[in-house]
């Protein structure tokens, strides 16, 4: 995507490539479990060595959203009315707040460029790309208005998550775009085919924007693979020592690892 | 967990040793099976890949998927529960029928071995029923059988750690949370407070 969009630059244009990240932390236990849901963005011109340091404000909040209340005890069909009216919600926001990506919206901007004042006194003409979007699973399905529970990069069925997948052999990948299609055609056999795919009706602003939206989702290795699959792994194991009778050896043992 | 993961291979082999010959190739299946997936993990913090690496990165993928049934038990969801629960009640009420029927015939002792092996008898019929429902279909395991291509197209995997916004939270909004007055109408304060702090640093 990045490389498309360098060919159609003039001579003395800058790319910017926009990172985001989105994470929900909470702030309060008791009193109502304050929550909050911030995204933060960066961009991809600075040095790694630079970015790296906290201190040096190279991530910046661009907004901070609350997180809808979990009802648990409503029933059903309200319950699926409350999440529906959240998801336009929470991309009306993002409209709001990714409007300049939006350049059919945005008379502004000629062809995607911005002049910007840069630290040197200088203007230089940018073209802000959306490059990628740091989350977490449950978020990115929020995000790309799919079902929990499913893949975002390709139409994998539900049962068939955990089988090995061959590296000649992977399912389809995602089409966002056509999924815009589909959503706006609003047919019976248009909803049916998103339904089969896992996903959800309606306005999606990263359909709107012009990037890949199955790119967007990048690797985490913190989240997917430490807080993640190795966490699994523990509780695999717990439960395997469980039935094997040596829990009580296991727990020795982590007790006499050096901290 | 960074942490963990290090002393895991050490932890499982020692605390799996000894035990009957008959449990040793399960044993030994859990043990591979930890060792695949750790390895995975570490070939995934390379900073720098090449095509011998990833290869290595999916063979250890794939050796984990091979042995991964050994852990199948930890597996079972909330539906293999109850039903597992459902036919532990059955067996339960089984068992004590049969007692009142011939609870004369035995000695005190003889019956108590008897009671033993049931009771084993009943667990193991539970696990079985359990290792029956339970799957490995979540999410974050499909995610691994796309991350070589992903690295063939972006790089090593590193750069995409989310530890840059968990830091983040603690200087944009954690701060300001504490400044602020914990009331109702905390947000803009929180807001107002790091636009300000920002402001002072730059």
């Amino acid at each position: 995507m990045l490389i498309a969009v360098k060919a159609t630059l003039r001579l003395g244009d800058t790319l910017v490539p926009l990172i985001f990240m989105s994470d929900g932390t909470h702030l309060l236990n008791f009193a109502g479990d304050k929550k909050e849901w911030p995204v933060y963005m960066t961009i991809g011109n600075l040095s790694s060595k630079i970015c790296q340091m906290p201190l040096t404000h190279t991530v910046v909040m661009v907004a901070l959203l609350p997180i809808p209340i979990k009802n648990c005890k409503i029933p059903r069909k309200r319950l699926d009315e409350q999440r529906r009216t959240n998801r336009e919600v929470l991309n009306d926001v993002l409209r709001r707040v990714l409007q300049p990506l939006i350049f059919k919206q945005n008379p502004n901007a000629e062809s995607g460029c911005y002049n910007v004042l840069c630290a040197d006194g200088n203007f230089r003409r940018c073209k802000p790309v959306l490059a990628a979007w740091l989350a977490d699973c449950p978020e990115y399905s929020d995000l790309h208005h799919l079902e929990r529970h499913v893949c975002s990069w390709c139409v994998c069925p539900k049962n068939q998550l955990g089988d090995y997948v061959p590296s000649d052999k992977q399912h389809p990948r995602r089409h966002h775009n056509e999924y815009r299609t589909l959503s706006d055609a609003n047919t019976k056999a248009a909803n049916a085919e998103l339904s089969s795919r896992h996903v959800h009706r309606g306005f999606n602003v990263f359909r709107h924007i012009p990037c890949i939206v199955r790119d967007l989702r990048k690797t985490d290795l913190l989240h997917t693979m430490q807080i993640g699959m190795l966490d699994h792994l523990q509780k695999w194991i717990f439960h395997f020592m469980k039935t094997h009778k040596g829990l009580d050896k296991y727990n020795a043992i982590w007790l006499s690892v050096p901290a | 967990m960074e942490d963990t993961s290090r002393y895991l291979l050490g932890v499982v082999p020692q605390s799996l040793r000894g035990g009957s010959p008959a449990q040793h190739p399960i044993f030994n299946r859990a043990i591979e099976c930890t060792q695949a997936l750790v390895e995975f993990y570490m070939y995934a913090r390379y900073k720098s890949h090449d095509d011998a690496t990833l290869s290595y990165m999916d063979d250890a993928w794939h050796r984990f998927h091979t042995l991964k049934d050994v852990f199948l038990l930890g597996r079972a969801g909330k539906k293999a529960k109850a039903k597992a629960n459902a036919l532990r009640t059955e067996l339960v009420k089984k068992r004590r029928v049969d007692e009142e029927t011939n609870a004369e015939t035995r000695t005190p002792s003889k019956k108590r071995g008897k009671i033993n092996a049931r009771w084993d008898y009943i667990s193991h019929k539970i696990d079985v029923s359990k290792e029956l429902d339970a799957d490995f279909n979540f999410p974050k395991i499909h995610l691994r059988s796309h991350w070589v291509k992903q690295i063939r197209r972006y790089g090593a995997l590193q750069q995409y750690s989310a530890e840059r916004h968990e830091q983040a939270h603690q200087t944009n909004i954690n701060n300001g949370w504490n400044a602020s007055n914990h009331n109702l109408n905390y947000l803009p304060q929180v807001i107002t407070f790091q636009s300000r702090i920002l402001c002072f640093e730059i």
